[in-house]
């Protein structure tokens, strides 16, 4: 009962004028950089700490600093599905059905989709916080580098299923990606990779600056090869609203969407990518059409957007409960917490019950003013399609490359960036789906670090992998899936050969 | 179209047999039980020409719909749009952000899009204005200055 | 048609002027800053920015170096006329961020935090940097110097450091560390060595994963900053067992350091100070130094650092910079006696 009581607490201090201020300023904040390409939530996090510093009270900082971080999850949603330029990792699934959803005239029902589904799941998420976050995050705990390996190699199976018809091309591509995270600096060994003497190499590629060239440039590339100079995205603008039957396809997705984001969006460094990835080839076992899947389902949109939001409502869990940032952005807000006196951990919901329940309760108020916010939006946002492509197309170059430079200040990073436009394009041309690139790129360290951990921890030996029940089981899960994929490629070559 | 797919499919072969011995010779394997920086990419390599193999080998056969890469001159857009691209990025510190963007969406404008040249000149302007007071004043994002101050 | 163009023309105009404003008010700053011209030495003119100063911070956020630098933003305004820009430049660990400082105008507007940390002085050791660790900045001062800490997490068998080393004869032990070749690795060398025990490290990607890893037991025992470390020991999650300094810290009484313990290692822990690029001018360097003296004595940023868990250690450029000096040669020597190469 005491958790109704903290919680009613919560809200009266959730509701107070100068909390509520800042929970809209935080989502609307979020939502602007969300929606431009570049810079993150982590980035204007950190330029608006000397400002948090002034505000005195530390609930009404996080309240502030969570607004923006959990604001920039719904307009990411925002620039992949019209533009089909994705602002994060876990955005990258939305341009699949997304952009094609808006080819068809159907971007308001993507966009509405997106933004119902995401409040949908932010209320999950912080219903999950409230009840059951200690166990949650203790069992978050309990997930070290063999379980992270091996629940990665369930991402990697799963991002095949991003691939389309052809599942040679779709591990062709994987593996490019796989090389493509290799380039830098090797954690473990201190080793350069692939840099070739080149300075601006040894970090490595930043992932937005790949997915801004491989999705936007190279989709821009690609179109300029038609002659038609006056066409637009789309010709149809269609409802701004999800029709009847594609809310009923959808609904199922945001709540199966919600719980598995949530679940993986506690562990920290995983999150997000996870997901989104997780909830889209479920979505596609499960749908009666699966083939419309890459070329417009609405699940295919409302189930990663959901998953995306409850992953980034989850990853406050460790830092409330434990004290353990799960990513940059809340690695700062933690920081802004220490130096205000407040020690982030497990005894903070003691000590300082007004940051713990006012905060968990600004998130509820918060997601219903992202809701209000960006659901009007949507025909605003529309409306850009109208644009004919040819100016559309410069600005969206120009986006992306003041987005690039604007992170990095590196001109080098605009060089790399239309490197991969090119990439982009030629995959275009030989008929080879993107989407797993990008995830094998944010995929690989994960598998390849937390490998190497393990195999250290272990002294070598490869039984620390199912020795420990959880990876065990994720291990075994891997196995069903490669298995199963396999038994059905046999299947059809045996059928189609006894025709 | 065959044919093309033919030429990727082996310069892949190629190009990744190349960082196999890269990561094999430059950055050792180490042993399955430790491995070394290089075993991820060799694996990941070999992975890569494997699967350009058998993509090679779905492309055996005659090309029923032999198909140019590229139709009647579709090429020439793409290449102009990379190649403006690639003189924005080399001017931008040279020449500051304004006249850099200018000069970039001037060409686009003008040669990738082909447009009527009233609207082209807008569209380069406002363009490059709108650019400049939505991330330089408004946001304050930090772009290199040119010798001309601005 | 007519009606349209006209509108343009006007929307154009307007857009013009406003762009020719905002340069126009960009050119407005520069020269007032240009008027500094080189004066005698005789009496060199006092210096103070007139934009906007950025600090660097060579590693992700949350960590104990950005932190440190964290509450330094929050009282520099107090003693500062111009705003400073805390920019967090992770990556090659910790190198990156660093080689921009080197490669930057030495103008006073450009500095980062964290010189004379193990990215300073032991990594450029075992490879090859891009840059030289002594050479290529100009000293500015010292802040503070974040010790190291060994603890285990909270449920685990060991009670004190000797029973950590007896088992290391017999068991597997395993230490997380923040990175590889850094003052944590070596630390755990050197502690395995010292204590002729057998303590394998495993590198995370950093202090934030590998504190998480330490809490969720993960692992036996791992080296750490306070200030990372101690929010888990105040919430029961983290027990100390030993520090690396060689006297006992005056905040963590009950806490015995190793040499206390027979273990034959001791370390000051990694200095965090802030550094230019080479080259800046000594009256930019006097203000700097006058600034962050300022600063250390501010009773705002001492109480932030208490709660940060970090202790303020103040010294001038002169005095840091020979510590930097020496600490390099103390470490040389640490790592032809611990024989440790990257492959």
């Amino acid at each position: 009962m005491e958790i109704f009581q903290g919680l009613i607490d919560g809200f009266g201090i959730a509701l107070g004028a100068n909390n509520l201020l800042f929970a809209f300023l935080g989502a609307l904040l979020g939502t602007a950089i969300g929606v431009l390409p570049g810079l993150g939530p982590a980035g204007t996090i950190s330029l608006l700490l000397p400002v948090v510093y002034q505000m005195g009270s530390s609930t009404t900082t996080v309240i502030f600093l969570a607004g923006i971080y959990y604001g920039s999850m719904y307009g990411g949603s925002t620039t992949s599905i019209l533009l089909n330029l994705p602002g994060e990792a876990a955005s990258v699934i939305t341009t699949l059905d997304g952009y094609q959803m808006a080819q068809k005239g159907r971007a308001g029902a993507a966009l509405s989709i997106a933004a119902i589904g995401s409040f949908i799941a932010g209320t999950i998420g912080v219903i999950g916080l409230t009840f059951i976050a200690p166990p949650l995050a203790e069992f978050a705990l309990s997930f070290g580098p063999p379980e992270y390996f091996s629940l990665t190699l369930v991402g990697l199976v799963l991002a095949v299923f991003l691939s389309g018809s052809s599942v040679s091309k779709g591990l062709l591509t994987l593996a490019l990606g796989m090389i493509l995270a290799s380039v830098g600096l090797d954690p473990i060994t201190g080793k350069l990779r692939f840099t070739f003497a080149s300075v601006g190499l040894q970090s490595g590629f930043d992932f937005t600056t790949l997915a801004m060239g491989i999705f936007g440039l190279g989709e821009i590339f690609y179109n300029l090869e038609q002659s038609d100079v006056m066409g637009t995205v789309t010709t149809k603008i269609g409802r701004l609203f999800p029709t009847a039957s594609e809310w009923v396809q959808s609904r199922w997705a945001i709540l199966r969407g919600s719980i598995m984001g949530f679940v993986v969006g506690i562990l920290p460094g995983g999150g997000g990518v996870l997901g989104s990835l997780a909830s889209y080839a479920v979505e596609q076992k499960l749908s009666k059409h699966p083939e419309e899947f890459g070329k417009g389902a609405i699940a295919g949109v409302a189930g990663p957007e959901s998953a995306n939001n409850a992953a980034s409502t989850a990853s406050f869990i460790p830092l409330l409960t434990l004290g353990i940032p799960s990513n940059s952005s809340i690695a700062m807000i933690f920081a802004a917490l220490l130096i205000q006196g407040v020690t982030p951990g497990p005894f903070l919901i003691v000590e300082h019950p007004e940051v713990f329940w006012g905060v968990t309760a600004s998130m509820y108020i918060g997601n219903v003013m992202l809701l209000i916010l960006n659901l009007p939006l949507v025909g605003l946002w529309v409306q850009l399609l109208k644009v004919p492509f040819n100016i559309l197309g410069p600005v969206v170059v120009l986006l992306t490359v003041i987005g690039v430079y604007s992170t990095s200040n590196d001109v080098f990073q605009v060089f790399v960036l239309i490197f991969f436009g090119v990439v982009g394009y030629f995959m275009r041309k030989f008929r080879f789906e993107p989407g797993p690139l990008p995830m094998a790129f944010v995929l690989a360290p994960m598998i390849e670090n937390s490998v190497r951990q393990s195999l250290l921890m272990s002294r070598g030996s490869l039984g620390i992998f199912v020795e420990r029940p959880i990876s065990a089981v994720l291990l075994g899960v891997f196995a069903i899936m490669v298995i199963s994929q396999l038994v059905k490629a046999l299947r059809s070559r045996k059928r189609s050969a006894a025709i | 179209m065959k044919k093309h797919d033919r030429i990727a499919a082996v310069t892949l072969i190629v190009l990744a047999l190349a960082a196999a011995y890269y990561a094999y010779a430059e950055l050792k394997l180490g042993t399955l039980r430790v491995p070394d920086s290089g075993l991820l990419p060799f694996l990941a390599s070999l992975v890569i020409v494997a699967s350009s193999a058998v993509w090679l080998w779905s492309l055996r056969g005659p090309d029923p719909e032999p198909r140019p890469f590229w139709a009647k001159g579709a090429w020439i857009k793409p290449l102009l749009a990379v190649t403006f691209l690639i003189l924005y990025a080399s001017t931008l510190e040279l020449l500051g952000y304004l006249p850099s963007t200018f000069i970039f969406l001037g060409l686009w404008q003008f040669l990738v899009e082909r447009v009527h040249w009233r609207r082209a000149i807008l569209v380069t302007v406002l363009g490059t204005a709108g650019m400049y007071l939505l991330f330089v004043q408004l946001l304050g994002v930090y772009v290199p200055e040119s010798i001309f101050g601005f | 048609m007519k009606r349209f163009h006209k509108a343009m023309g006007v929307a154009l105009t307007a857009a013009l002027l406003l762009a020719g404003c905002g340069g126009a008010k960009k050119e407005a700053t520069p020269p007032a800053g240009n008027t500094t011209t080189p004066a005698p030495a005789a009496q060199a003119k006092a210096w103070a920015p007139e934009k906007p100063v950025t600090m660097i911070v060579p590693y992700s956020a949350g960590g104990s170096t950005d932190v440190l630098a964290r509450v330094v933003e929050k009282v520099w305004s107090k003693h500062v006329s111009v705003p400073l820009t805390v920019v967090n430049k992770p990556g090659a660990s910790g190198w990156e961020g660093r080689d921009t400082v080197a490669k930057a105008k030495p103008d006073g507007y450009t500095m980062f935090m964290g010189y004379g940390s193990g990215e300073d002085l032991i990594a450029p050791q075992l490879r090859t940097a891009t840059f030289d660790p002594i050479k290529d900045f100009t000293p500015i001062s010292l802040l503070s110097a974040h010790s190291v800490l060994f603890v285990v997490p909270a449920d685990s068998p060991y009670k004190t450091m000797q029973e950590l080393m007896a088992a290391s004869k017999t068991k597997p032990v395993n230490a997380a560390l923040s990175g590889v070749g850094n003052l944590m690795d070596i630390s755990v060398r050197a502690l395995a060595k010292a204590a002729g025990a057998e303590i394998t490290g495993v590198p995370f990607a950093g202090g934030g994963p590998a504190t998480t890893a330490m809490v969720g037991g993960q692992v036996d025992v791992g080296p750490g900053h306070p200030s990372e470390l101690m929010p888990h020991v105040k919430g029961g999650r983290l027990r100390i067992l030993a520090t690396a300094t060689p006297e006992r810290d005056p905040s963590l009484p009950d806490v015995p350091t190793l040499k206390e313990l027979g273990i034959n290692f001791t370390n000051p822990g990694s200095l965090k100070g802030v550094a230019m690029p080479k080259g800046t001018p000594a009256e930019i360097v006097k203000f700097y130094e006058d600034t962050f003296k300022k600063i250390s004595e501010d009773p705002d940023f001492k109480k932030g650092m208490a709660d940060a868990f970090q202790p303020v250690i103040y010294k001038n450029s002169a005095d840091f910079g020979a510590l930097i000096k020496s600490t390099f040669d103390t470490y040389t020597q640490m790592i032809k006696d611990l024989n440790i190469t990257v492959k």
